[in-house]
Parts: C-alpha cells; sequence; structure tokens
C-alpha cells in the first residue's frame, strides 16, 4: 500500500481523485490541532484522500495560523476553510458541504475532532469496510481507544439499532458514507453541548442505515477530566430529550419495541419436557427454539463479548403442556407480563398453577406473597412444587460463574425488596390439563447444565481474559426502556401484520358489569379497525364466557396487588372532597408500562387508572374514559364517580358518558364540552335533548385509511 | 453578496497557497512579479464571481458558491476608487461568513503601492517567525527539563508501591490444558516458498505485556529457526520478534520474554509464527480449545477435539517499563527468575468444603471478587480446599485473611496449607506429608488484613490442593468470626517452569537468550 495523497501535487484537478475527506473541526484546541492534522496526514491509503480543517472562528489566532501553515505545507492535500463562529455541528457541515461540492468522486467523510488522534490505517480499513458492505450500512465506526485518562470502549458485534437508542456505539470519530449524505443528513447546529454525533447516526438509522463496526482501526480519543463529553454526559438527561424530540419515530414506545424483537428476544422459555429454550419477545409475532446447548453457549457468552441482545434477559422455566395451553389462549404474553413484573420485586419469581377444565368460558386469578423480604441470608434454588419460575438470566450467570460446584446459594438483589416473590395462579380453561410442578428441578437442571459447561476450562477460563467488556452483558428491558422512557419495561405487544390499531380496555375484573361493557366496546372498535385488548388491572377473580373471550385479541391480567400487599395509606388525597388513592410509584411504573403500547387506552369505569393517563399521553396514547354508574358493591357514587375523572380530565382526549345522567354530571363538574361524546352503539334514546345531540363517538376516531 | 466560483477552481480556493484578490480594472502587476496565486474579482449575473488568473468563466461552466471565505488569501487589491465599492461589499460578506477580523487587508493604489503592502507584510511575517521559532525551541527545551527532572509514575506503579509483593511478572491469562497440535508451515525446505504462516489473535493488549509462553507439542528434527512476530493490529508494526533455532528447541512450554514490559498500547495483536528450514519432522504447536470465545481461533483454522482451536498459550504481564531480571552486571541479559500465578475466579470456582458442617448461618462459599467465606464454628476446625490442576515451579503459595465483621470480639486462627491431591484433610491439618504450610496465624482483631505464605522446600510441578483452616483458639463460639481469604497466588521459579529456556526478541537482527 501506499499514500497517493503524499503524491498529489497542487491544483484544482487532484479534487477528482479524491475518494475520502477527513473533516477537522477546530475550536480553541490549538495546541492539540497538530497531532490531530500530522496522523490525518500520515494515512497509508491506496486512493487519494483530502484534509478539509475547518476552523469554528477560533478566537486564539494560533489555531488559524496552524491552519495555514499546515495548508501551505501541505498543497492540495489539506484545505482550510475559516468560518464565524457556529458550533461543532456547522463546522462539520461546512466541511461535509465543501467535500461534497469540491470532490465529485467522494465515497466518504471521515470526521476527526482536532484534539484526537488516528492510527495510519485507519482510512483505509474504514473505505474497505464501506465498500464491502451492502446499500444499508451508512456509516463505519471504530472501537474508542482513550488516552489521556485510559480506557479501551470494545464497539464489535453486530449493530444494534436497540441499543444505539440508550448507547452511541457510534463515536464521532466514524465515517459516514457518500449515500448517508446524499441522504440529507447533517448535524444538528441546535446541539452546543455535545452528543451531536449521536444525533447525526440516529438521523442515518431513521432514514433506513445501519452502521459496521470496523476493528483494529486505531481512533484514539482524548479523555480530559473536562471536556465537552465530560460536560454532555452531566447534561445527558435534556441532551437525550433532544435528541428523542427530534426523532419522535424511532423513540416511540412501539418503535422502541420493534426493534427489541428485531435485534433479539426478552424471554428465554426453558421447556424443559422438549429440552429446548424458546425464545419469544411477543408470542405471537415468532419463536425462537435453541437446543439447549445452544442457549448455555450464548448465556455463557453474554458476559464475555459484546452483542447485544443475543441473550434474552428473562430466564423463564414451564413445562410445554402448559405453555401451549396458554398460548392456545392468547394468555401466554400476559403470563409472561405477569412473572417479569414480578421479578421487579424478587430475586427469584416461582408460581404454582392450579389448572382445570371448563367448558363455559375462562377464569383467570392471580395472587401472590413476599417471601424473604428485606432478607440477607442467602438462600439454596428451591426445589418444591412450582409449575413456573423466572429470574433475571443474569442472576442465573452469576450463580453458575460464582458457584459451579456445591449446592449454590441465592442472594436478594439488593435492590428489590424481596428474596422471592412465591405467586398462584388458578386457571380454568377448555381443554386444561393440571401441569406438572416441575419448574424448581427444571431450573436447577438448567443451572446444572451451565454449571457443568462453564467448569470446563475451555469456557470458564475466559473469565479472568484481560478484554475488555464494556458492552458485554445481558440485554435487559431496563436498558432501553428506562433510559428512553424512564419507565422499566413495557408490555411486549405488536400489532399483528395489516397495521390494525391496539386498543387496550382497562377494567377491574371484580366489575362484571365494566367487563361486559368492556366486551361490547372491543367488538365496536373491531369493526373501526382496532385489534381491542383486555388489561384487566385490579385484584379478584376475572371470568369470562367464550363468547366474551373472543371479542378480545388477548387477555392481559394486572393484578394488583402482586407480591407486596397494597402499601397502607399514609396520606389521603381528595380533589373536591372525592377520595382518590395515591399510586406506589413502583406500581404505577408497571401500569404504564402495560399500557404504553397501545394506541388507544379505554378505561371503563376504572377510577383506579386515572391517574396512569397523563404519563400515557406524554408517550403518545390516546385516551377514552367511559363513565357511568357501577353496580360493584361499595362503589363510589356516580358524581364522585365523575368527580374522580374531572381529576385527571386534563390526560384523556375523550370523555364517554354511557348514559344522560352522568352526561349531565359531566357537564356539572366542568368537562369540557368538545370531549364529550356519545357511544352511539351503546346508549338507548334519551328524552334529554342535549344527550341525544351529543357528538358521535365514532367522530373522533381516526379515519379508516388513517388507521389502516 | 452571491459569490461563486467555477467548479473547478472551488476547491483550490481552500489550499495553502498564498493569494491575491483583485478587484476591478487592475493592471501593471506581472503575475510572476510575486508568488501568489492571482484572483480576480469581477461581477457576474447580479453577483461576483471569483476566478483565477487571467481566465474567465466559461459559458455554460457549473458554478459553486462560497459559504466560506477562501484560504490563505494575503490582500485584497482594489486599484482606483471605482472598485473600493465591490471591495467594501466583499469585505463585508467576509466579516460575516468568516468571522470577526478574519478578512485579509487591503491595498488601494497602483501595482508598487501593492508591491511596496505585501512587502512589508512579509517582512513583519518573517520577522513574527523567528520569534516563534526561538518561542518553539524554548517550548520543548523546558519539556525536556520537566520531564527529565520529575519522575513520572504510571498507575500501575502506584499500585507496586501499594503491594510490593505484587512486582514479579503475572499471569494474566492462560488457555486450558493443550489437546491437539498444528504443525508450523516451512517457508523453505521441502515446501514452496511463501506458504503461510499462523497467527494467533491474543486476548490482552500491549501495555503491560512481559511475555508468551507458547507450547510446543513437538520439537522439530532438522536445521532452521522458529519466526515469532508480535505486531499490533492498528498500526501494522511488528513489537518484537523472536528467532529461535531449531536445534534449541524443545518439546513442551516455550517462555518468549520481552527485556521490560511493554509500554505500548496497542490494542489488538497478533502474534505471527513460521518456520523456515529444512526438517525431517516439522515443529509443532499445541493446540487448546477456544469455546466460547472462538473469535480467538487460530488462522488457519484448526479443531481440537471437534471444536474450534487456538494455540495453547500463557500470557505474562508486569509494570510497563518495568525489567524483571538480575541487575546486568549480574546476567548478560534480562529474564524474570520468579513469577506469579495468580488464582483467577474460575479457578477459585473449584472451591469445596474440607469438612460438612450444618450451621443457622452462612458459614462457606465463594463470594463476589474472588474471596472466600471460611467462618469458624464452635468446637470444630472448619476446612476449605481448592484443587489446582498442574502448575509448574511452585516455590511458594500465598493468600490474606481478614476478619470481615467490626463486631467480632474474638481472635481466629487461620492456616493455609499446601499438599499433593493425595493428602487428605485431616493429614493436612495435621501437617502430615504435606508440601508447605503457613502454620497457624492469628487474627487478632478485625479488619486487620494478614499475609499467609507458605514456602515450598522445592519447586513443585503437578496437580495439587491449597486446604485453608479456621479455628477458634479460645474455644469460645467466635461470634461475627467471619473470616475472608482472599488474593491467593502461586509464585513460581522460572528456571524450573519451563523445558525451555527463556527467549528474548531479536535485537538488530541478533536473537539473544539468556
Amino acid at each position: 500500500m501506499h499514500s497517493v495523497g503524499t503524491h498529489i501535487a497542487s491544483g484544482s484537478g487532484d479534487a477528482e481523485d479524491v475518494r475520502a475527506a477527513i473533516v477537522v473541526p477546530t475550536y480553541k484546541h490549538s495546541g492539540l490541532l497538530v497531532e490531530a492534522l500530522s496522523t490525518a496526514l500520515a494515512q497509508d491509503t491506496d486512493f487519494a484522500y483530502a484534509v478539509v480543517v475547518v476552523n469554528d472562528g477560533c478566537p486564539f489566532p494560533e489555531t488559524g495560523r496552524v491552519c495555514r501553515e499546515f495548508a501551505a505545507a501541505h498543497p492540495g492535500r489539506l484545505h482550510y476553510l475559516h468560518k464565524r463562529n457556529a458550533g461543532l455541528s456547522a463546522a462539520r457541515n461546512s466541511g461535509i458541504a465543501f467535500a461534497l461540492d469540491a470532490f465529485p468522486a467522494l465515497e466518504a467523510v471521515y470526521f476527526l475532532d482536532s484534539d484526537n488522534r488516528i492510527r495510519p490505517h485507519l482510512l483505509q480499513r474504514m473505505l474497505d469496510a464501506l465498500r464491502a458492505a451492502g446499500p444499508e450500512v451508512g456509516w463505519a465506526y471504530p472501537d474508542v481507544d482513550k488516552f489521556g485518562f485510559f480506557e479501551f470502549c470494545d464497539m464489535s458485534g453486530a449493530y444494534s439499532p436497540l441499543e444505539h437508542l440508550f448507547r452511541n456505539v457510534s463515536e464521532a470519530g466514524s465515517m459516514a458514507s457518500r449515500r448517508l449524505l446524499d441522504s440529507g443528513a447533517r448535524f444538528d447546529e441546535a446541539m452546543r453541548q455535545g452528543s451531536e454525533d449521536w444525533e447525526f447516526w440516529l438521523q442515518g438509522l431513521e432514514r433506513g442505515f445501519h452502521g459496521v463496526h470496523v476493528p483494529g482501526t486505531g481512533f484514539g480519543y482524548r479523555r480530559r477530566g473536562e471536556s465537552m463529553l465530560t460536560e454532555s454526559e452531566r447534561d445527558y438527561r435534556p441532551i437525550l430529550t433532544h435528541i428523542q424530540k427530534r426523532h419522535p419515530a424511532l423513540f416511540a414506545v412501539r418503535a422502541v419495541l420493534r426493534a427489541e424483537a428485531a435485534v433479539g428476544r426478552r424471554y428465554a422459555v426453558y421447556l424443559p419436557d422438549r429440552a429446548v429454550v424458546r425464545c419469544i419477545t411477543d408470542p405471537a409475532l415468532g419463536e425462537e427454539d435453541l437446543p439447549l446447548a445452544d442457549f448455555v453457549r450464548r448465556a455463557l457468552r453474554a458476559p464475555e463479548r459484546p452483542g447485544y441482545g443475543e441473550c434474552p434477559g428473562l430466564l423463564a422455566v414451564m413445562d410445554s403442556g402448559l405453555y401451549e395451553l396458554l398460548k392456545r389462549h392468547r394468555l401466554l404474553r400476559g403470563t409472561l407480563w405477569v412473572l417479569e413484573r414480578a421479578a421487579a420485586q424478587a430475586t427469584l419469581v416461582r408460581a404454582e398453577v392450579t389448572a382445570r377444565m371448563a367448558a363455559g368460558g375462562c377464569a383467570l386469578s392471580w395472587s401472590g406473597a413476599p417471601v424473604g423480604l428485606q432478607a440477607d441470608a442467602p438462600f439454596p434454588l428451591p426445589d418444591g412444587g412450582a409449575a413456573m419460575a423466572m429470574l433475571p438470566t443474569a442472576v442465573l450467570l452469576d450463580l453458575v460463574r460464582r458457584q459451579p460446584v456445591g449446592i449454590p446459594l441465592l442472594e436478594r438483589d439488593p435492590r428489590k425488596p424481596c428474596a422471592e416473590a412465591r405467586l398462584s395462579l388458578t386457571l380454568a380453561l377448555p381443554g386444561a390439563v393440571q401441569p406438572p410442578a416441575g419448574a424448581d428441578s427444571a431450573l436447577s437442571a438448567l443451572r446444572e447444565a451451565m454449571a457443568t459447561a462453564w467448569s470446563r476450562p475451555s469456557n470458564g477460563g475466559w473469565a479472568a481474559a484481560p478484554i475488555d467488556r464494556y458492552r458485554a452483558g445481558v440485554a435487559t428491558p431496563e436498558d432501553v426502556y428506562e433510559t428512553v422512557h424512564r419507565l422499566p419495561s413495557v408490555l411486549p405487544l405488536l400489532p399483528p401484520a395489516g397495521n390494525r390499531r391496539l386498543a387496550a380496555l382497562v377494567a377491574d375484573p371484580a366489575d362484571a358489569a365494566a367487563l361486559d361493557t368492556a366486551v361490547r366496546m372491543a367488538r365496536w372498535l373491531a369493526g373501526k379497525g382496532y385489534d381491542a385488548h383486555l388489561v384487566a388491572l385490579g385484584g379478584g377473580d376475572l371470568f369470562l364466557t367464550v363468547e366474551a373471550l373472543e371479542a378480545f385479541a388477548s387477555v392481559i391480567p394486572h393484578p394488583l396487588p402482586l407480591v407486596l400487599p397494597e402499601r397502607p395509606l399514609t396520606r389521603r388525597d381528595a380533589y373536591l372532597g372525592t377520595p382518590l388513592r395515591p399510586s406506589d410509584a413502583v406500581e404505577e411504573d408497571r401500569a404504564v408500562g402495560t399500557l404504553a403500547v397501545f394506541d388507544l387506552v379505554v378505561t371503563v369505569r376504572h377510577g383506579a387508572a386515572h391517574p396512569l393517563m397523563g404519563r400515557l399521553r406524554a408517550l403518545g396514547v390516546t385516551g377514552w374514559a367511559l363513565l357511568g354508574a357501577s353496580t360493584v358493591p361499595d362503589a363510589l357514587s356516580l358524581a364522585d364517580t365523575v368527580n374522580a375523572c374531572a381529576a385527571f380530565e386534563h390526560a384523556y382526549q375523550t370523555v364517554v358518558p354511557l348514559d344522560a345522567r352522568t352526561f349531565r354530571l359531566c357537564q356539572g363538574l366542568g368537562f369540557p364540552p368538545d370531549k364529550l361524546r356519545r357511544w352511539e352503539d351503546a346508549t338507548e334514546p334519551d328524552a334529554d335533548p342535549d344527550w341525544a345531540s351529543c357528538a358521535p363517538l365514532s367522530s373522533c376516531l381516526p379515519e379508516p385509511s388513517a388507521a389502516a | 453578496m452571491k459569490l461563486s466560483t467555477p467548479a473547478a477552481q472551488f476547491a483550490s480556493l481552500y489550499d495553502g497557497t498564498p493569494k491575491l484578490i483583485a478587484i476591478g480594472a487592475c493592471a501593471g502587476l506581472e503575475p510572476s512579479a510575486v508568488p501568489l496565486r492571482l484572483l480576480r474579482l469581477v461581477r457576474h449575473d447580479g453577483g461576483y464571481l471569483l476566478l483565477s488568473g487571467d481566465a474567465g468563466a466559461a459559458e455554460g461552466e457549473a458554478l459553486r458558491t462560497l459559504a466560506v471565505p477562501p484560504a490563505a488569501v494575503r490582500v485584497l487589491w482594489s486599484c482606483d476608487e471605482a472598485a473600493g465599492r465591490d471591495a467594501e461589499r466583499l469585505l463585508g460578506w467576509w466579516e460575516e461568513a468568516g468571522g470577526p477580523d478574519s478578512a485579509p487587508p487591503q491595498v488601494t493604489g497602483d501595482a508598487s503601492t501593492l508591491l511596496h503592502g505585501l512587502l512589508a507584510q512579509a517582512v513583519a511575517e518573517v520577522d513574527a517567525l523567528h520569534r516563534r521559532n526561538a518561542g518553539l525551541q524554548r517550548t520543548l527545551s523546558t519539556l525536556r527539563e520537566e520531564w527529565g527532572r520529575s519522575a513520572r509514575l504510571p498507575p500501575e506503579a502506584v499500585e507496586l508501591l501499594d503491594a510490593l509483593r505484587l512486582s514479579p511478572p503475572r499471569l494474566v491469562f492462560a488457555t486450558p490444558r493443550p489437546v491437539g497440535a498444528l504443525p508450523v508451515p516451512l517457508r523453505h525446505g521441502r515446501n514452496p516458498a511463501g506458504v503461510g504462516e499462523i497467527v494467533q489473535r491474543l486476548p490482552a493488549g500491549a501495555r503491560g505485556l512481559a511475555g508468551i509462553d507458547l507450547h510446543l507439542d513437538q520439537a522439530p528434527k532438522g536445521s532452521g529457526v522458529l519466526a515469532v512476530a508480535l505486531t499490533g493490529m492498528e498500526t501494522g508494526e511488528v513489537i518484537a520478534e523472536w528467532t529461535l533455532s531449531f536445534a534449541e528447541l524443545r518439546s513442551g512450554w516455550l517462555p518468549l520474554r520481552l527485556p521490560v514490559a511493554s509500554t505500548r498500547m496497542d490494542r489488538l495483536l497478533d502474534l505471527r509464527i513460521a518456520a523456515t528450514g529444512v526438517v525431517t519432522e516439522a515443529p509443532r504447536l499445541s493446540l487448546a480449545q477456544a469455546g466460547l470465545l472462538d473469535e480467538y481461533a487460530v488462522a488457519p483454522p484448526a479443531r481440537a477435539i471437534g471444536q474450534p482451536a487456538m494455540l495453547a498459550l500463557r500470557l505474562w504481564g508486569g509494570l510497563p517499563g518495568l525489567e524483571y531480571g538480575p541487575a546486568e552486571h549480574l546476567a548478560p541479559h534480562p529474564a524474570a527468575e520468579r513469577m506469579v500465578w495468580p488464582l483467577t475466579k474460575p479457578v477459585l470456582s473449584q472451591l469445596r468444603k474440607g469438612r460438612e458442617f450444618e450451621a443457622t448461618f452462612p458459614w462457606f462459599g465463594l463470594l463476589r471478587g474472588g474471596r472466600i467465606l471460611l467462618h469458624p464454628l464452635h468446637g470444630v476446625v472448619t476446612a476449605a480446599l481448592i484443587p489446582l490442576d498442574e502448575v509448574p515451579g511452585v516455590v511458594a503459595v500465598r493468600a490474606r485473611a481478614v476478619i470481615d465483621d467490626p463486631r467480632c470480639r474474638t481472635p481466629i486462627a487461620c492456616k493455609l496449607v499446601v499438599a499433593s491431591p493425595s493428602v487428605t484433610v485431616d493429614e493436612a491439618e495435621r501437617e502430615e506429608g504435606i508440601l508447605a504450610s503457613s502454620g497457624w496465624m492469628v487474627l487478632e482483631e478485625p479488619r486487620r488484613r494478614l499475609d499467609l505464605s507458605a514456602a515450598l522446600a522445592s519447586p513443585w510441578s503437578g496437580p495439587m490442593a491449597l486446604h485453608l483452616f479456621t479455628d477458634i483458639p479460645d474455644r469460645g463460639h467466635g461470634l461475627y468470626g467471619r473470616t475472608i481469604f482472599s488474593d491467593f497466588e502461586l509464585e513460581i521459579d522460572s528456571r524450573t517452569a519451563w523445558a525451555n529456556p527463556p527467549a528474548l526478541p531479536v535485537v538488530d537482527g541478533v536473537a539473544a537468550t539468556p
């Protein structure tokens, strides 16, 4: 290889040959600029390249002097642009615009900040990688070898669009392809606090491009005690908020969930009777069966090497018969979600299942209790009568790696209140048979298989290798949803093909009349282009007839309380005299996570759901409240029911009184008339002329074409 | 103001060539009279064009609009008052696009005025260059003086000061035991020239690398040399190169050493191995299973018991820049006499109880960070043992013990015993037929660490077991006597640990061995 660049003579004709440009923005780095430019000019390439230095109006005169001297010393190879100060993004954009105008054969632009440096093969290896990649690859990114304060960030592994939403895997010292630049991607000039590179690559992602990692480039990032990066890290939250606002389509809950399902799976369900591990996110959208040995290898690799999402973060165990039963009755997603909820409260979740055959419908009941509340004593893996179990994959991995021999002892995660969540599920379903209570022994067998594999020196020995593990580990929902949406997780529910919209009907399982209303609403919405799911939010047993069950795309139980008993009230809130129960923050997070994936959330006479709606609205969810009198004993009076909703009216787009009396109360308690709608399929004719002339509910639905 | 230039001239406006922009009908200046590229500003289509020399814009030629002022413009020359307005507009645009004080100086007048101005500018710049050069020399001198005057301790040296016993080179990585072999390709001899080489990516960076052990499954028979090169992937540079005569090679572990632990920062290292010569039996390097991380498999690909394989190797690390051998007047070439083999978590995870007891509280286990809990129990001596696979040339075993619970008011006795695997726990406690023992040591108070050391009478190679014991000297209950053992390491005598003498890199083309 030779450097064609060094042989370029001065003159505009040489610009025709340039294939790559190194854009070096500079501002107040005059002392370090020489180092950056020297490494930029020392690239060993088999193509012609140019260096474009953009002086971003630096007030230090020596910056301009260094630039001029380098330009004079390297005519035709180094181009100098001096512009009015407008920030790093604007400087890079000026460099891009110049390179696109000046070099007609340009294939890519590499961004080198003026305090960093690069090894001599970087440009060649980066461009080779872009040339070898398919059209979907828009940029190439390196490992980040930090000097000053030494640190190495291994960015290897397949590019993960999901990981890129919460962690900037592509440093600014990356190379943008011509196709990415031609698509219009430019640095956001409003971003002057840093992380503008992250936003730039996300533009690429939004335009359908991916990145590709290039190993061994020798990109050196100067890490100082104070820098733009450290300032950016301090301002992380407002910067992330800005980026999210710039890319609502990327950061929408559904889009993130889709990315999660695309790069990996959330649940690994070990089916011991089939000796496979079934990896799923949304059970309705595909399963991946791994032989046990393959899963063990994948899991053991996770803490050693980057590969975001290759190993599911939550591990469940159940018999395949129970799995199929739940799946057949569209209860699997909800069941896994309940287990995941409980896993947020305990190191280990175990569930006993009582199943019996029922011909006339479906009965479902969850209950739970904590074990080892705030206990610190280690405890062995249980050997009891659970039919299902769940724990974070990382917990089992830690157990295997620390204690591959002998009787392993689990420890309570100090971030969680209890050691174990003991659940009980009672099912009455057509075709149900009692599942075997083999989850505990299956979990032990799985641990044993992992421990045996880990004990082989060719596997376990890698734990001592001095390799970078910055991005290694098991992917968990918290990684992304906590960062992006401030939620621990969201219900893994994606719309099936056909682009039907998703609606959640939130009803209390103890309120039979509300369930009946929910069934009728589900059927009505089905005709309007929605898949309606029942979210049974509250305590008590859920019973649905076969006909009612068929009205719903699935049933999502959200039992309250689940593991921990309901906290005693320490304070009472009231809105204009109507008592309101304050929400527990953890439970509220989980409930919002249950509903955040829907386009439309309809609360069916459900006062406890009102406080969730503000956060859901901020996440782009449309909210409707169905209001009417309840027949449940000890329920609030109708006026209090309406008044309780009035406290949260702002969070709802539409309020649907179910009768004229409720309508009048809504008006009386100050609901904006424009928000009130009459559900035309559900109300009897009434003599109240205002109620009769209330706008129909269907008028606030999107047009069918938009819904589709 | 809109300023454009022909597309073919666009890039050259931003190169480092000094330029002069002439505004208006300037005459009397021979282009060869000044070493500047002459640009002319002319009105064009409601805006302005910047043209190079006498060339005009060809009909239909593509134009590029300038968003940023041209680089290295030494002067704006307007030769008459008529051009003044254009010059003012150009200067206004320049300030706007290039920022304050970015515009070049302006000269108004005939050619001799321009030359006079340029001459004054050149003289001033030469003067400034002289001053800057003097300043640069002084800066470099200060820097050299400062580096020479102050000691610069790398972070690892701080660690060294903190624990002086860490000073010998330490094992940082070891593959599992060899289970296969790969012949080293011969570049000459019976095979045609140009055959490939073996490439092994190392799971460690260069900083602090002190040595590499390769395992020779079979020493070559014939004449020639084995060449091993350590290269940095980012730079493509050879960091060290060893050439070993076939006659010197024996089967077994081959220690390749660096004269000082590396100070380089290369993150990705490749070991490239080839042989040159005529043989009846080619050298064969041993293979181990790559296991979980087959990205570290050897190239060309090979398999070991059905799995992707890597070269059997051990990596040794130390403090960057530190020489580990005896002083130069004692030995011709430096090579460490003692090496340290720390027991890593995968090894410690094989920990087991030496005796079974029942207690109502956790008294035994492997905790995070490779720490071993062995709580003493009333009326018995608690015991644990760590089985070790084959280790070479062990001369001492060390560990640390501490009472972890500040509430403890009872002294706790602890002991470290080294024995062959056939020695029972009871025999080890009685120190019958053992290799070494620290003897009973007493932890008098919580949180005060105690070093345990068991020195062997002679170097031991082969499998062994480390026994740990705790006891309560006052026969009490040992309340809160939560005793933790940690920092396990073996000391190795490098003279007996390897079948081959340590090899040092080629210096100036000459292979060196101590």
